[in-house]
């Protein structure tokens, strides 16, 4: 069952008793709130995601409560910790989705997590780590918007055994001049309400494609590692960046690299090794999704070798 | 005055060519990348306790140039910044 199925009384009573449990990728996440505006916003980011049963270990727990004067304000506490006191009731939606960030983050270390979108085609992954307002988020719902996959737009998740990418596909979100970016090139997107007046501005989620959460066990091979540089008014170009560099740019967008010490940098150094690295400078989407898809061709050499044989 | 490595299996490296090479430091957790001439003074130290002037020396050696001021200051300033990333230390 996925979420769009439950009935309204149903996604309600569960939310206001013992929690609703829903998957996303490895994670299981059990939320309750007493905000049942926040619940319907909440189910409708989430609507295509499988609803999980309460017998099974929770990774990451929420829970939304009314507080001050009438109610106006809510406690967002997770994994029982007040992470979020006094919010304006509201913003309940995104302030959920940043808690849920913030718990796959910093407190799943069963994986080397770097700061980054990921996304997939052919079977090869497509890493770009960065900071904030580097265009990374943006980037990955233009080219999930066109076909690639999403894993992530805010973490990769690499298997510390075998090095593989593990997907976590949230609905991404969108920040200020990025959602009406968004929503004029991707006019079929389904894209949650805008959220004005919150610390990071206007913010807006796009919901992955179905597939992507279907598809949400489903690990990859890691194929490039691309740093992106939203630039006005630029080319895009697709520079190639040493590995040595790349490594140490990637090195300073983890989050748990203390905790991983020598084995953290053995990892990335693997990864490296299996990755094409590039900066990438873009402006317009259309020519950004354009490099990427040329990535993922082949070159005419490869086109020639495979017609002869 | 020599300078040395801080302490054994500190350093941990990692290359893909012969022009760049990333240092990991086990002990402040940071990486740095190194071109081949920092790597090649940071190897040596990592062997024995050298002065800038030996290093200087072997240097000249490797790459085929003579030792004069401007590769002796070079050296000297190469490791200041060695120094202040922890990356090795004045010699007892």
């Amino acid at each position: 069952m996925i979420i769009s199925e439950l009935d309204d009384r149903d996604l309600i009573a569960r939310f206001r008793g013992p929690g609703l449990y829903y998957r996303v990728g490895p994670f299981l996440i059990r939320g309750r709130s007493a905000i049942d505006s926040a619940s319907r916003g909440l189910a409708f980011l989430y609507a295509n995601y499988p609803v999980a049963g309460p017998d099974e270990i929770t990774d990451v727990d929420f829970v939304l409560s009314g507080c001050g004067l009438r109610f106006t304000k809510l406690n967002l506490i997770l994994d029982g910790r007040l992470q979020y006191p006094g919010v304006a009731r509201r913003l309940a939606v995104p302030f959920v989705e940043w808690a849920l960030n913030l718990s796959v983050i910093l407190g799943l270390h069963q994986f080397f997590v770097l700061h980054a979108g990921v996304v997939e085609r052919g079977g090869r992954v497509a890493i770009f780590p960065g900071n904030a307002g580097q265009g990374k988020s943006t980037l990955t719902a233009a080219l999930v918007s066109r076909g690639w996959r999403l894993l992530s737009d805010e973490a990769a998740l690499i298997d510390p055994v075998d090095g593989q990418l593990h997907p976590a596909p949230r609905p991404i979100s969108l920040k200020n001049e990025s959602v009406e970016l968004i929503r004029r090139f991707a006019p079929r997107a389904v894209m949650g309400p805008s959220w004005p007046g919150t610390v990071k501005g206007i913010v807006s989620h796009m919901l992955p494609p179905a597939e992507s959460v279907a598809r949400a066990l489903e690990c990859a091979d890691p194929g490039w590692m691309i740093f992106p540089m939203y630039t006005v008014g630029a080319t895009p170009e697709m520079r190639p960046l040493s590995k040595a560099k790349a490594l140490v740019a990637a090195w300073h967008q983890a989050y748990n690299y203390n905790l991983f010490g020598r084995r953290g940098f053995d990892i990335l150094g693997n990864l490296i090794d299996t990755c094409d690295c590039y900066e990438f400078v873009y402006s317009d989407l259309e020519g950004a999704v354009a490099a990427m898809d040329a990535l993922t061709s082949p070159s005419p050499c490869e086109v020639r070798r495979s017609d002869a044989t | 005055m020599k300078w040395g490595r801080v302490a054994p299996n500190t350093l941990v490296w990692r290359s893909w060519d012969d022009d760049e090479f990333v240092v990991y430091h086990t002990g402040t957790g940071d990486t740095h990348v190194l071109n081949d001439v920092a790597a090649q003074l940071l190897s040596s130290l990592e062997v024995e306790s050298l002065s800038a002037a030996e290093l200087a020396s072997g240097c000249a050696r490797v790459y085929d140039v003579d030792v004069d001021e401007a590769l002796l200051r070079e050296i000297e300033m190469t490791l200041n910044q060695f120094d202040e990333l922890g990356l090795i230390e004045a010699a007892p």
